[in-house]
């Protein structure tokens, strides 16, 4: 049987375990974390409408001496971040609605009892909740803190982002069926969310796969969350997930701009005419735009006459889940030796599924 | 104090082996989960690798195609587009084989490979085309394209007059039956395919005509002409919605503005819904017009005027009005409407439209009987297609015979009347030069006119649709005044 946060709390016979007697025990300790947290979520946004406010203000005065490389630079994390935002607010919105208002059995009642049709049916929760990537961060948060394994929190957070119908709407526009390349996005994150699934429900201590101020916290959650109503509860983690996500949104942000500035897109193109390299390239450039799976079918598509199909793909299946601004993200939840093993594997199956539409289509 | 001296008696050593127990259990476990990644990673590498391979040696493939099998046999310069899985080399036009074989041109966009055809293709044909060679940018491995498509079959529009009630029919150059009746009204005198809708001139009080435009769901839109004229001919454009037309007014003496019109040449837009309008000369006066012709680009005429004078008519943006040429007698436009066939004295005359140079047209011997020249028209080639008279060496009897004359001595009969009793009118090639369709009288003897005021016909009036190539009749249907 697979741990989970609860299972983790209840087998250390103390919810409070790992020297947070005093916070989970007094008034004091949730007072003085929610001012730390309030604090983080009050920098992350003035951080934030700095970063538009410089921009808007330097295309305004474009002879005002501005290095054309910060111009760049703030103009691509505006973008990341404007296009990011939205979904990371309704994610830590859906977030609460299923930590707090839906019950627990609701959800739990309607999985599968067998281990690969229950990470199947995950898989297509993103069907239900179309929000992109970003946003299903905090939502894939408040799945494993709603008794769900980590590793199925996982094969929520792969596949909903390429399994939702916003992503597929938009690939059909853009691909229509041309080259498998719409089948080939759907069935490949379906098997990679999958496969990293059943990887990780290998893993003998689940509780290890995250990172330890989250494990703390779904700790700490499991020893709270009874004695608050639930508009104190849904606003403590309004609070508490924005001022996670949101310095890790400005710094994934500033991350894939930077990045961008320094590898200009050309030269990946160029890069990329070579039909075998092309995959990576285009995994490469994923990784560094760092653009919303709902909409990266229309950026990549100028790019489907030069490249070939399963580079397309790779891009497609690849961008959604590794990318400088998820893993940015995914770092407030998963542990560092966590993340590398799932870059690893998500990057080789990427690979892999890159060839053989290459191959086939 | 010992460990076990604190603990109750058995618990120690219990709990000691319960906990490496667990410790030795974790770490086998761990190392399950590591072997399990490992083999995964390698596995994954390993099928990476295999694909690699596979795609290194793989020549460029063929995704999809795209052709108008319609667009394809009416028009020179159609695009077979051949989209290929990655960005292709150049492409040479001698590496491309078509079956039948056609002309072709070829360019790579990207990963597209455009095969042009230099002339329009046979209707109801199955093509193939083969590229051999065709290279990635970056690959030596080389893969052959082959992409087959059947071409759209032909069909003609006609009119076909009845008692009471025309009908205006659309028939498949192959098959039986008179074909699909498109348009039902009363005393229809000329017909004009036009993008979509069909441009009527119908009967009108005082021998007159009105103007309607049919859509093809039935809708009927009036089109205003000029208080009390007639529709002599309408002029049907190859594309766009400009309409030419001639026009006159009944009784009208020509030369005589004062008395109204005489075969004016006027024009009407149909997308911009303008109303008719008179082409008007250099000097400011209607164009008396015997014949005109659009050319292939839909806005421009080429006219015949009273008097013989050939004219290029302008019509966007402003009509402008240029002499080409004379010529006593225009009959029409080669297919490619570079030329001008007609007659002058001396007999047929060929006039080129660019330079205006004019050349005979002399009509090759008939199974090497002399035969006298009638209207002709050209083909894209040599071949042309022309009406020519054969006298009989012993009876005297002369005989109106179709013929097909490629200018190299002898001409192939492609179409005569039984016991050249009947007769041959107007001719019209289709846009391949695959068909000509010809109106035909069967017997000139038992022919009754049709009694209509405006553009009258023999009420046995059929259309005969003849394969040039093979000199088959293809298609008899009664009625005329066809349009492929």
């Amino acid at each position: 049987m697979t741990q989970t946060p609860a299972d983790a709390a209840a087998r250390t016979g103390d919810h409070a375990a790992g020297g947070n007697e005093h916070e989970g025990h007094s008034h004091e300790g949730p007072r003085r974390a929610r001012v730390v947290h309030v604090v983080w979520l009050v920098a992350a946004v003035a951080v934030l409408i700095g970063i538009v406010v410089v921009r808007e203000w330097t295309a305004q005065n474009l002879d005002a001496g501005i290095p054309d490389a910060l111009q760049d630079l703030l103009t691509l994390s505006t973008s990341v971040l404007v296009e990011s935002l939205p979904f990371i607010v309704l994610g830590i919105a859906l977030s609460i609605l299923v930590q707090v208002w839906i019950p627990e059995h609701w959800l739990l009642r309607i999985l599968p009892r067998n281990p690969w049709g229950r990470r199947a049916v995950i898989s297509l929760f993103g069907m239900f909740l179309p929000v992109c990537e970003c946003g299903n961060v905090p939502l894939a948060r408040g799945l494993v803190r709603r008794g769900f394994t980590v590793p199925e929190s996982m094969v929520f957070l792969i596949a909903a982002p390429i399994l939702n119908p916003i992503t597929i709407i938009t690939t059909h526009q853009a691909f229509g069926f041309d080259d498998g390349i719409l089948v080939a996005r759907l069935l490949g994150g379906f098997a990679i969310a999958n496969i990293l699934g059943w990887l990780f429900s290998k893993h003998p201590e689940p509780m290890s796969l995250l990172s330890g101020r989250f494990a703390e916290q779904c700790r700490l959650d499991d020893g709270h969350g009874h004695s608050r109503s639930r508009r104190e509860a849904s606003l403590d983690l309004f609070v508490r997930e924005s001022s996670i996500l949101m310095p890790a949104l400005v710094i994934g942000a500033l991350a894939a701009g930077a990045i961008q500035v320094v590898v200009p897109r050309d030269v990946l193109v160029a890069l990329g005419s070579d039909p075998l390299f092309s995959v990576l390239v285009m995994m490469l450039l994923a990784f560094i735009i760092s653009v919303c799976a709902n909409v990266d079918a229309f950026f990549i598509l100028p790019f489907a006459s030069t490249f070939l199909p399963g580079s397309i793909v790779a891009f497609l299946v690849f961008g959604p889940i590794v990318d400088i601004k998820m893993l940015a993200l995914m770092r407030t939840t998963y542990s560092t030796r966590t993340l590398v093993q799932l870059t690893t594997i998500v990057a080789l199956l990427s690979l892999t599924l890159g060839l053989v539409v290459n191959y086939l289509a | 104090m010992s460990p076990t001296s604190s603990e109750p008696s058995g618990l120690p050593a219990t709990s000691r082996v319960a906990a490496a127990s667990a410790r030795l259990r974790l770490q086998r476990d761990r190392r399950r989960f590591d072997r399990a990644f490992w083999v995964l990673v390698a596995v994954l590498g390993a099928a990476s690798a295999v694909f690699l391979a596979l795609g290194a040696l793989q020549g460029p493939k063929l995704s999809s195609a795209i052709v108008d099998p319609q667009r394809v046999t009416e028009q020179p310069g159609q695009q077979l587009r051949l989209f290929a899985n990655q960005p292709l080399s150049e492409v040479a036009p001698e590496q491309v084989t078509v079956t039948p074989e056609v002309e072709v041109t070829t360019s790579v966009q990207d990963d597209v490979l455009i095969v042009q055809f230099a002339q329009p293709l046979r209707a109801g044909t199955e093509y193939t085309v083969e590229v051999a060679g065709v290279g990635a940018l970056s690959r030596d491995a080389t893969s052959t394209f082959r992409h087959g498509f059947t071409t759209a079959e032909a069909s003609v529009l006609y009119l076909d007059r009845g008692e009471t009630v025309d009908e205006v029919l659309r028939a498949p150059v192959s098959g039986t039956g008179r074909g699909e009746v498109v348009l039902a009204a009363e005393g229809i005198q000329h017909i004009a395919p036009v993008e979509g809708v069909i441009v009527v001139a119908r009967d009108a009080p005082g021998g007159t005509s009105v103007l309607e435009a049919v859509a093809a769901d039935g809708g009927v839109q009036r089109i205003t002409l000029p208080e009390g004229v007639r529709v002599d001919q309408l002029i049907a454009p190859p594309l766009g919605g400009l309409v030419g037309m001639v026009l006159s007014t009944p009784g009208a003496v020509p030369g005589d503005p004062t008395t109204g019109y005489s075969r004016a040449l006027a024009v009407v837009d149909l997308v911009a819904d303008s109303p008719v309008s008179i082409v008007e000369s250099l000097d400011g006066s209607p164009i008396e017009t015997l014949f005109a012709q659009f050319l292939p680009d839909g806005a421009t005429l080429i006219a015949h005027q009273v008097g013989g004078t050939l004219l290029r008519v302008e019509l966007a943006p402003a009509p402008l009005v240029l002499p080409v040429g004379q010529i006593p007698t225009a009959f029409g436009l080669s297919t490619d409407a570079t030329r001008l066939t007609g007659s002058d004295a001396f007999g047929g005359v060929v006039v080129d439209l660019e330079t205006g140079r004019e050349s005979r047209l002399d009509p090759s011997p008939v199974d090497g009987a002399f035969a006298f020249g009638g209207p002709a028209l050209l083909t894209r080639g040599e071949l042309r297609v022309q009406k020519v008279a054969v006298p009989d060496p012993v009876t005297g009897a002369v005989a109106t015979l179709l013929v097909a004359d490629d200018g190299s001595g002898a001409a192939r009969v492609l179409f005569r009347t039984v016991d050249d009793r009947g007769s041959l009118g107007d001719l019209v090639l289709s846009a391949n030069d695959q068909y000509v369709a010809v109106e035909v009288t069967p017997s000139v003897a038992e022919a009754e006119p049709d009694g209509r005021p405006v553009n009258g016909r023999p009420t046995s009036v059929t259309t005969v649709i003849v394969d040039i190539s093979t000199g088959a009749v293809v298609r008899t249907l009664e009625g005329f005044a066809p349009h492929f």
